[in-house]
């Protein structure tokens, strides 16, 4: 038991150091891409790194950075059709809309509904 | 097929319908996958992780060009993405290309059309 614990905060503490390289590795494009490869450019990469990745708020931007890879790489189109499949997992069999063509059993129930409404109908006019 | 509280039994109040579990089953099962042909075919492990190798290097190499700095991060990456957790990576690489060609969103209509309450 304390080996897969063990083991379970080894693997996430490698995954917080591998996000931690990708989210570096944005950072540094942003500002390459931004700025050219200038000492400029060098001292905007060192600064977001220091503010994003090792300060308090890293529970932040890692949590951030993690939903738009996710969403980046289509994780939306997978919720979307969780949410699909869960709301038209069909109608109740009590809610079905009815047949446009009328069977058999469907005429003599509609008939005894008319039955009872008209009786009930009558006993009003007779007060 | 069984209704939702035949199911869950009396946990009335857990509003999960069947199916998302079954798609849930169906994705872990997927998830497994790769890791289990990476067990069974050595060979199939050592060809992802020369895959790998060029994939991660091209992708650092798209961030910050060529240079020392590409190498020394390529390395760390390839040391715990392609060595030290080779079958995390091929799971989540497998699935990545699939939501990526909508391999998932085949998966999860057709199990949910399959097994869909009629």
């Amino acid at each position: 038991m304390m080996f897969f614990l063990f083991s379970i905060m080894e693997f996430a503490g490698d995954f917080n150091l591998v996000l931690k390289i990708l989210v570096l590795l944005t950072i540094a494009n942003f500002s390459l891409t931004h700025l050219g490869k200038g000492p400029m450019s060098w001292i905007v990469i060192i600064g977001f790194a220091y503010f994003v990745l090792f300060s308090n708020l890293w529970l932040l931007f890692g949590g951030v950075y993690l939903l738009y890879m996710l969403l980046m790489f289509g994780f939306g189109h997978i919720l979307i059709d969780f949410f699909f499949i869960s709301a038209g997992s069909g109608p109740k069999p009590e809610e079905e809309m009815e047949s446009p063509v009328s069977h058999g059993v469907d005429l003599a129930k509609r008939q005894n509904q008319l039955a009872h409404a008209r009786s009930f109908a009558q006993k009003f006019v007779k007060r | 097929m069984l209704s939702r509280k035949e199911f869950l039994g009396e946990f009335g109040f857990i509003a999960i319908p069947p199916i998302l579990l079954l798609i849930l089953a169906g994705i872990v099962l997927l998830l497994l996958l790769p890791p289990a042909v990476l067990y069974i075919f050595p060979q199939a492990k050592l060809l992802f992780q020369v895959i790998m190798i060029f994939s991660v290097y091209m992708l650092v190499r798209g961030y910050l060009g060529s240079g020392m700095l590409t190498i020394i991060i390529t390395a760390v990456l390839i040391w715990f993405l392609v060595f030290k957790y080779p079958e995390v990576t091929a799971s989540l690489y497998v699935f990545w290309m699939l939501v990526m060609f909508g391999g998932v969103s085949v998966l999860i209509w057709g199990i949910g059309t399959v097994f869909r309450p009629h």
